[in-house]
């Protein structure tokens, strides 16, 4: 572009330029452009506005989506460095009309004139504060024209390592490629805002679970822990790994971080284990009321029963036959009692853990409010049994919650798993009353839901708007997908093709605290156990420094 | 655009004829139609050779030829930023582009700047570079008003000269060198000693081609050249259609000057017409220096060779690269337009000033004035 500083420029009047002798000797300044220096028009921005940036690169470069980018604005003013995650990459040229479609004569020669154009959507910027500290925050404005962009490397990632919590999870990723010295952990204050864990069956749900349990283990090991996780593992996963995997038994380093409450006599052998045992004195109508298509007469009849019986003693008085009168005469037909009593007697025979004597339940919730990881493992008991057990825990605990955050005598908060969430959050019929309303004011009480699911689309959408943590791995299900953008607290929409191609073990994580949606690589099970029992003193975890995005109230 | 009042066609030019019929009789068109049908008819050989001199036996296939050096391509362009009748700005950039085979090497740009046009002072920027570049001391004076209208385009055409003249110098032994334009062809309305100035620019650019052993071609479509009695008829065009039919379906050229049609040989060269590819849209006028004519159909060769890109097909794709790397974008005049009137508001002029001596001009001599 001509200069315009140039000083004939000053007088365009038709006064006498310069004289020759003025001018000293002739010299002619070209300037050349080459595919080599900076005169190349490659990764620089040339576009569009706040919300989206482009640039191009060689058609021959292999960018990904998913990559973050990180863009030097050169302007003396700020020193800023703005990073930007790549949402799409599309063919384009400096030609117009169909000249790709009419190829004649060898081929095209001018490679450098067809190109990708990659599309990035800002995550905000890095700017040196006074002291040299360095910030990252959204940004307000786009990068000067020009500005040459970069694959982000670690230590544009660094601000990220403070805004992290203490449950490590993975490392970050960006594009396919691993970020090793940035680890990707949760924080615990952002547990009782509810978490989800999404994905397709095989992408790494139970891989993540064991993965985060163990880092819940080590915290509650040194003592660090600030919240209880309770896991109730239906498929006996978790306990000492299946198919090749382990188990959490096996983080010896971390063992007293853990208890563990199972019905499998082979599980009892290691003497962290103990008999799962629920007191029949502790069961309550509404427990076995979610089980069962009731008829709305039964119904009744069910609720009725804390009138007529002593609440600790219901269970057994009903299935007498002077039960069956009593309610009988509270005009309840006669069908309706035998059938409550036919399947509360066949619910004292399938589980057998119901007793008259002990019960693990106080032992469980005082666990919790230790901030231990409880796992009750349970392989040998059908699904209904398995929501009984996770309805009538989940009361005890919100009521043992509730009264104790009244009196002010609470421990630890707590985080109940549910696995195939979308079986009790589904809204509407079919979900359970109880597990929405802790999705809804648990967090007044300190008690979070942690939902897995490998299909968040049957989750109900409000319930869903109440995560806060959202890990998400690679999800088939368009409709799925769609569900999570529509309830999360971050815009997810630009990573909708990311997501799509998530491999094993590979995530996105959306939490409280950090700034933008994280990409992740989940760690191995298997590995992060070898690393955990070979590591020495256990790391603190870091004073969350920064309030960004800090949780609603 | 070549340097002596011809205007080559420009590969990648779009052409906007625009027709006003109701403002003109029915019958004057009807008539120009006839002429222009005329123009375009068959040419017939024998009429052909009689008045030009041309025969078929003189088309020579033209055989692609392979070769390791460079080709240079150069080419510029000059856009009005602001007009006021007796001093223009204009925005002016030449330069050169550089290949190996199919592979775009670099972009040198030579001039890249604003030029003031002004009737009074302009000898002393031309005198500049002709001493500084070519050593040359006599003044280049401009003698009619149409010349002194052509300021801008004289300089444009002297940035040109001087780009050739870095490619030449910068060339090796058997590259090429490609202009887009003419060496030949001086007429009327320039005065001997215009020609007579630009003259000794070429003599010393082909001194130097010589001097680096490269070889220098100028490309150019020219629409001036023609033959026929009666209506004339474009040359280049009746060449094209007889030579593709003499040597179907291969490149070709043809000797234009010692024919009757190209008699005089005013400069130390000879003209041509060639065509590179047998599905190129044109055919192209090819002026060479004496020492390039020596060996044409090689050089010839080697540039049919590196004339089949997709981008150009038939076309030399050096200078079709030169054309877009060196075209000045509207944007830019825009954006220089823009800044000078800002400067003139530092200057003290007000927006109804500025804007009246702009529009003023612009409307009577359109705004795309080139
Ligand atoms: N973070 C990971 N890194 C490497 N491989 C993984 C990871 N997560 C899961 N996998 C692999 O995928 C398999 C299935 O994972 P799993 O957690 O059982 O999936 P899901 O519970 O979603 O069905 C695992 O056995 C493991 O081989
Ligand atoms: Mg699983």
């Amino acid at each position: 572009m001509a200069d315009l500083s140039d000083e004939r420029w000053k007088r365009p009047t038709g006064e006498e330029t310069r004289s020759e002798e003025e001018e000293g000797p002739f010299e002619l300044k070209p300037k050349t452009i080459n595919n080599e220096d900076n005169s190349n028009p490659y990764n620089k921005i040339i576009s569009k506005d706040v919300r989206e940036y482009h640039f191009i690169v060689p058609s021959d470069e292999w960018v990904e989506l998913g990559e973050i980018v990180s863009i030097h604005d050169r302007r003396e003013e700020r020193d800023t460095t703005f990073l930007a995650r790549i949402t799409d990459i599309r063919h384009d040229s400096n030609y117009d009309g169909n000249w790709d479609t009419i190829v004649r004569g060898d081929g095209f020669y001018d490679t450098d004139h067809i190109f990708n154009r990659v599309v990035a959507e800002p995550l905000g910027c890095i700017m040196k504060e006074d002291g040299g500290r360095e910030r990252f925050r959204k940004s307000r404005t786009i990068p000067a024209k020009f500005s040459p962009v970069t694959k982000a490397e670690k230590d544009e990632f660094q601000f990220l390592v403070e805004v992290m919590g203490g449950i490590e999870v993975g490392r970050l990723r960006n594009g396919s490629r691993d970020v090793k010295e940035i680890p990707v952990a949760l924080h615990s204050d952002a547990m009782d805002h509810h978490m989800g864990v999404f994905a397709t069956t095989g992408m790494g749900k139970s891989n993540f679970m064991k993965v985060f349990a163990a880092s819940c283990m080590k915290r509650a090991s040194s003592n660090e822990s600030k919240f209880g996780l309770l896991i109730i593992d239906p498929h006996g996963e978790y306990i000492l790994g299946k198919k090749g995997t382990k188990g959490l038994l096996q983080l010896d380093r971390h063992r007293d971080g853990i208890v563990c409450y199972s019905t499998d006599p082979k599980h009892l052998k290691d003497p962290l284990v103990s008999n799962l045992t629920v007191k029949r004195s502790e069961i309550l109508p509404q427990d076995i009321e979610v089980l069962y298509d009731w008829t709305p007469a039964q119904r009744e009849a069910l609720e009725a029963v804390s009138r007529v019986f002593y609440e600790e003693a219901w269970l057994e008085d009903i299935i007498t036959p002077e039960g069956a009168a009593k309610m009988v005469a509270e005009g309840f037909h006669e069908k309706t009692i035998g059938r409550i009593s036919r399947t509360i007697k066949t619910i004292l025979d399938k589980n057998r853990y119901i007793s008259d004597l002990t019960s693990s339940v106080p032992g469980i919730i005082n666990n919790l409010l230790e901030g231990k990881v409880v796992l009750v493992d349970i392989p040998t008991l059908g699904e209904r049994s398995e929501l009984f057990l996770l309805s009538l825990l989940s009361r005890t605990i919100l009521d043992r919650y509730k009264r104790e955050s009244a009196e002010g005598t609470r421990g630890k908060s707590c985080l109940i798993t549910v696995e195939e969430a979308q079986r009790v959050l589904g809204g509407g019929e079919g979900s359970l009353a109880r597990f929405e309303s802790i999705a809804r004011e648990g967090r007044k009480f300190g008690v979070g839901l942690c939902a897995v699911t490998q299909q968040p689309k049957l989750i109900d959408k409000q319930l869903l708007s109440q995560f806060n943590t959202l890990v998400i791995l690679g999800l088939a299900d368009r409709n799925d997908r769609t569900r999570l953008e529509e309830s999360a607290k971050q815009d997810l929409s630009s990573l909708d093709v990311e997501i799509q191609t998530l491999e094993k073990g590979e995530a996105i994580i959306s939490t409280l605290n950090i700034p933008f949606p994280v990409p992740a690589r989940i760690h191995l099970y298997e590995r992060y156990l070898e690393d955990l029992n070979r590591s020495k003193a256990p790391v603190k975890e870091k004073r969350q420094s920064r309030g960004f995005n800090p949780p609603p109230d | 655009m070549g340097p002596f009042g011809t205007v080559p066609l420009k590969i990648g030019i779009y052409l906007h004829l625009l027709f006003h019929f109701e403002m003109i009789e029915r019958e004057k068109v009807a008539e120009a139609a006839r002429a222009i049908k005329e123009y375009f008819s068959p040419v017939d050989p024998g009429e052909f050779e009689v008045e030009t001199g041309i025969g078929a036996g003189d088309f020579r296939e033209i055989v692609p030829q392979d070769f390791d050096g460079q080709i240079f391509a150069i080419d510029g362009s000059n856009v009005v930023v602001f007009d006021l009748g007796n001093i223009s700005l204009n925005q002016i950039k030449a330069g050169y582009v550089v290949y190996r085979g199919t592979e775009w090497q670099r972009t040198v740009i030579t001039y890249d700047d604003l030029f003031t046009a002004d009737r009074e002072n302009y000898r002393q920027q031309f005198n500049r570079y002709r001493k500084g570049i070519f050593g040359l001391e006599e003044s280049f004076e401009l003698k009619s008003e149409e010349e002194l209208d052509r300021i801008s385009t004289f300089f444009r055409d002297l940035q040109e000269h001087v780009a050739l003249y870095e490619a030449a110098k910068e060339a090796k032994e058997g590259d090429v060198v490609l202009y887009d334009g003419g060496f030949s062809l001086w007429r009327e309305p320039y005065y001997r000693e215009v020609l007579k100035r630009i003259r000794e620019v070429l003599n010393r650019i082909f001194e130097r081609a010589e001097e680096s052993g490269a070889d220098l071609l100028a490309v150019s479509k020219s629409s001036k050249l023609s033959w026929g009695r009666g209506i004339s008829r474009p040359l280049i065009g009746s060449a094209d259609r007889f030579g593709s039919e003499t040597v179907p379906d291969k490149p070709w050229c043809v000797r234009l000057s010692g024919k009757k049609v190209m008699p005089e040989e005013p400069w130390h060269g000879k003209t041509y017409v060639a065509k590179f590819h047998p599905l190129a849209t044109h055919a192209f006028r090819i002026d060479a220096p004496d020492c390039t004519a020596e060996h044409i159909d090689e050089v010839l060769g080697r540039v049919a060779m590196y004339a089949r890109s997709s981008e150009s097909l038939g076309y030399p794709h050096a200078l079709f690269r030169a054309h877009q790397d060196l075209k000045i974008p509207v944007q830019e005049r825009n954006f220089n337009r823009l800044t000078l009137f800002e400067g003139l508001r530092v200057e003290g002029l007000t927006e109804q000033e500025i804007r009246g001596a702009l529009d003023y001009h612009e409307i009577l001599d359109g705004l795309r004035r080139r």
